[in-house]
């Protein structure tokens, strides 16, 4: 579980543990708040939304309950174990370095 | 990964593989109600019902795409592929039975056995004694050049003259062997005891379990007698009357006041009999002089931070201290500190050591018996893996495949091996030796069960990890050069430099069996100075019964004259000192030749004192060296008279006859003066490995002791005259009870037990390698010959004889064996230091032993190879050559 995660892959998964640290969400919100957050800008299918739930539930970072829904409906609810916050901390810096450093080296000019 | 993590991920993962179809319904309901979820939104949006649907499921891009992707990402998906592979594993072995009962049963017996001894030396070596703080506790000894530095009893004035300087115990208390005798409602009884001084039981940190252990003022002179049983005792002779603290015991015919019992976890492990009541120990003035007898025992407990080191630096110097103050007895005489449980097991550390040493070679053969045959099992799975790979299969998915396999086969050996072990070990306490330490404790406990499971994982790991690489590597590289299956080159080497390895592991054991049993035979040969055939030993305590001298002497002159009447027996005498018998009532004295200038007191020399009856030299048939036995007129009528034996004589007498010197010697607290009239051949004393010491005798009718050992010589075999026996003894006195009966053959095989017991068990193992061994080599050299069929008739197409065919494979069997002996003997003789202390007068790198050894693998060998060997001799050449 150690290898270098794919960037997209890996950036998938920092945005749903970053959604469900504010708070516990079913699969379908989750997909309904990354379109939100994101403006619509990373267009996440809720086919690809549910691999990336349940291989973050099987590695410890986030866990699931059965519980009703704000319409009274059963729905699976998502939330973060306390590994898993620590893990998006660590993601969240990684992410801030890597994209910072992406952001100098696109606007080095006078190549 | 961190185990908090580890656990969440666990739990899901385990959720999953318990309850599949639960976690495929949970996986299908939520993707309903993301559906539903979604449908609902559409439609808030005023999308109609039916496209809402239709757009939310394309939106999902399928529920079953879906759902396979899930399925796919889980990462626990192995655990899934493990619980495949042991059912496959499970199949695919009873598809083949014989090979998995083979594998199995050679597994079962390798970790049978090593569980078997594992159990043995957790419980006597690993544990630690009963004691509260038992690391502190240890024995203090006494050494003497004379007995090679052997730590030994300690003198008297020693002991007091360490206890007063030594700084590094909290407590130094002694303890001086005697026995009390009970005189009960119903039977005499004799009660092992021993005198103990002030802190003993505080040094051990032993509590009484009843009652309370001795008070300070109860080891002044004066004070009531007071005594502390052990639980055994309390147990044995008075039922655990709950009230028997405070009650008044009759105890050598004094009033005892019983002040507590023991915990039932104290045993002090020093001897092989425990001691089983105890009493203070009041010192004696003459005590704090003598210095040259040495029969007292001494535990301390150090004090909190001092070492063993540290105390042992200690006593050193005191005892250097002693040595210059009374160099007539102290000179070269050391003290030695030693944990009281590297005491306890001493005698049987190096036994057990060495068993177990054995028993890991035992399972490294049936390790490398189950690898090669795991690899016979794999090679002929080459076409499965085959077809595997070139289909995409993975080399580590099928690499887990075949370890996984391997576990299920060393954890179904383990099965079987802990039912043996559990058999085994109801034998070992049965008859293991009395000698061993807390053996009765031995019992298959989670510690035991932790070991069986270390060795399913280093069995598995050993017998089918590397066969599985090897088999993958092997099958890589054939897929990749096109090579047919079957068995290949660098998997037949690895068989066989298995094999020499096993060869040579055998070898190694059976040179050690040879050794033990060697020294076994030598051992029990050695001339005792008597004849122990035939003959009975029966201890009696005489003195309340017949509390008068008199009245002892005629008792025991009338019972042996009852005794002789009886048919079958051929001579009967009496002795105070049998050694060999249950209690050993020696008595020691310090001897002086009253016309010779007297020693300073305390510093005589010492001898054992017997008190003999006429016809016990003819009864133990001891040869008499010059001079005259005791006869019937040599009672209390007559001058006294000694006979000494032949150390004693040596030792004052080197250079003349000692025969009408006078002699002294103490006697129940008097002087005895008496004149030597004969001088008799010395005897080991406890048994066969014991050295002989002075002796004197004196006769029973002048000096009428009251623990008496009768010696019954019989015609035939003595266990079935024992009871004739007492019989003639209750016609005298029909209320006389005996302490211990049992012949001397018995008695001596108890001083073997350990020898025996390690013997027979390397034996056992030896005979386990050997037929492990053969397994192998038929093994190897089956595969072999079948391999080289077309070869072979193809050779006898040529003209080659059935006995050259016999002779090629055969000749392949002795090859191998032969670089298995040659390592072995290098192996053997590598290891002899550590067998050489178990050996008795037989060199560790015996000639005889490791060619016979030898030998003896080299003809199994030869047996191994004959089936495949006829087998090849019978090839018929045209249907050899038409195969494939």
């Amino acid at each position: 579980m150690s290898k270098p995660p794919d960037l997209v892959q890996g950036t998938l998964d920092l945005l749903i543990l970053k959604i469900l640290a504010l708070q516990p969400l079913n699969g379908w919100a989750v997909g309904q708040r990354l379109k939100q957050v994101s403006r619509d800008v990373l267009q996440v299918s809720d086919g690809s939304l549910y691999p990336a739930l349940h291989k973050l539930e099987q590695a410890g970072w986030i866990t699931s309950e059965w519980r009703a829904s704000e319409n009274n409906r059963r729905a699976k609810y998502y939330s973060l174990t306390p590994p898993g916050r620590r893990q998006l901390a660590r993601e969240a810096a990684n992410w801030e370095r890597l994209s910072a450093a992406i952001s100098r080296v696109v606007r080095l000019t006078g190549i | 990964m961190p185990f908090e993590r580890w656990l969440y991920a666990w739990r899901a993962r385990l959720q999953r593989a318990l309850d599949r179809e639960r976690s495929e319904r949970d996986l299908d309901e939520e993707l309903r109600s993301h559906l539903a979820q979604e449908v609902e939104a559409l439609r808030a949006r005023g999308v109609p019902a039916a496209d809402a649907r239709r757009q939310a499921l394309a939106a999902l891009g399928g529920v079953e795409s879906v759902k396979e992707s899930v399925r796919e990402m889980r990462p626990g998906a192995s655990f899934e592929q493990v619980c495949q592979d042991v059912r496959y594993g499970v199949r695919l072995l009873r598809r083949n039975p014989g090979l998995a009962t083979a594998t199995i049963l050679t597994l079962a017996l390798g970790i049978g056995a090593a569980t078997t001894v594992f159990s043995v030396v957790d419980a006597v070596l690993l544990q630690p004694p009963s004691f509260a703080g038992s690391e502190r506790i240890v024995t203090v000894w006494q050494t003497d050049p004379e007995n090679g530095n052997q730590p030994a009893d300690v003198a008297p004035a020693n002991f007091l003259d360490w206890r007063d300087q030594a700084q590094s115990y909290e407590r130094l208390a002694a303890m001086e062997p005697t026995s009390l005798d009970f005189m009960g409602r119903d039977e005499p009884e004799v009660f092992l005891a021993s005198f103990v001084s002030e802190g003993f039981f505080q040094a051990l940190g032993v509590t009484a379990a009843h009652g309370r252990t001795f008070l300070p003022e109860e080891f002044a002179r004066g004070n009531r007698p007071v005594v502390v049983l052990t639980d055994v005792l309390w147990r044995r002779r008075f039922g655990a009357d709950p009230d028997l603290v405070g009650r008044v015991l009759r105890l050598d015919a004094q009033p005892y006041t019983v002040v507590g019992v023991l915990p039932p976890s104290f045993r002090l492990g020093l001897a092989s009999r425990e001691r089983e009541a105890f009493v203070p120990k009041i010192f004696a003035e003459y005590e704090s002089y003598i210095r040259a007898s040495s029969w007292w025992q001494v535990v301390g407990r150090l004090r909190p931070g001092v070492t063993v080191a540290e105390a042992q630096a200690e006593m050193t110097a005191i005892a250097g201290r002693l040595a210059r103050d009374h160099p007539r007895t102290n000179t070269d005489v050391g003290a030695r500190v030693i944990p009281l449980h590297t005491r306890q097991v001493a005698a049987v550390r190096p036994a057990l050591f060495l068993l177990a040493g054995a028993v890991a070679f035992v399972l490294f053969i049936a390790c490398v018996n189950a690898a090669g045959l795991m690899l016979a099992h794999n090679s002929r799975r080459r076409s499965e893996f085959a077809i595997r790979m070139a289909l995409g299969g993975g080399g580590t998915r099928l690499l887990r495949q075949l370890i996984t396999e391997s576990v299920v086969i060393a954890a179904l050996g383990a099965g079987g091996g802990l039912a043996l072990a559990a058999g085994a070990l109801d034998l070992v306490v049965a008859f293991g030796p009395a000698e061993v330490p807390r053996l009765q404790n031995v019992t298959i406990d989670t510690r035991v069960l932790g070991f069986a499971l270390l060795l399913v994982v280093v069995t598995a790991l050993g017998c089918g990890a590397a066969p599985a690489v090897r088999t993958i590597r092997e099958q890589t590289r054939a897929i990749a050069h096109g090579q047919r299956s079957g068995a290949t080159l660098g998997e037949r080497r690895l068989r066989s430099g298995l094999v020499t390895a096993e060869v040579a592991f055998t070898l190694v054991l059976l040179v050690g069996a040879g050794l033990l049993v060697q020294s076994l035979a030598r051992l029990v040969d050695v001339d005792l100075g008597f004849a122990p055939e035939n003959t009975i030993a029966m201890q009696v305590v005489a003195w309340d019964r017949h509390d008068d001298g008199a009245a002892r002497a005629n008792f025991v002159r009338q019972t042996l004259r009852e005794i002789r009447g009886l048919p079958g027996i051929e001579a009967a005498g009496a002795a105070s000192s049998f050694p060999l018998a249950m209690a050993d009532f020696t008595m020691e004295s310090a001897l002086t030749i009253p016309n010779r200038p007297a020693p300073p007191p305390g510093e005589e020399s010492s001898t054992a004192v017997s008190i003999a009856t006429p016809a016990y030299r003819e009864t133990m048939r001891i040869p008499l060296r010059q001079g005259r036995w005791f006869d019937d007129l040599d009672d209390g009528g007559r001058p006294p008279v000694a006979v000494i034996n032949d150390v004693l004589a040596r030792q004052h007498w080197p250079d003349r006859e000692p025969l009408n010197e006078r002699v002294s010697v103490r006697y129940g607290g008097q002087a005895i003066e008496a004149e030597i009239v004969g001088v008799v051949g010395s005897v080991r004393p406890r048994g066969f490995d014991s050295q002989p010491r002075p002796e004197l005798f004196l006769p029973h009718a002048q000096v009428p002791h009251g623990e008496m050992t009768y010696l019954v010589r019989t015609a035939r075999d003595p266990a079935t005259v024992i009871s004739a026996v007492q019989q003639a003894v209750w016609s005298v006195d029909p209320l006389q009870t005996f302490y211990s009966v049992a012949t001397v053959d018995q008695l001596l095989r108890d001083t073997t037990a350990t020898r025996r017991f390690t013997g027979g068990l390397l034996s056992l193992f030896g005979l386990m390698a050997l037929v492990l061994a053969a397994v192998g080599i038929y093994g190897v050299i089956g595969e072999a010959t079948s391999r080289r069929t077309r070869e072979i008739g193809l050779r006898s197409a040529l003209g080659a004889r059935a006995w050259e065919i016999v002779g090629m494979v055969v000749g392949g069997a002795v090859r191998l064996a032969v670089a298995g002996v040659a390592l072995g003997v290098i192996v053997a003789i590598g290891l002899s230091r550590s067998i050489s202390n178990l050996l008795f007068d037989v060199a560790p790198t015996d000639f005889a032993t490791l060619a016979t050894a030898s030998l003896l693998l080299l003809a199994v060998a030869v047996i191994a190879a004959s089936v495949p060997a006829w087998r090849a001799s019978r090839v018929d050449p045209v249907s050899a050559l038409r195969v494939e």
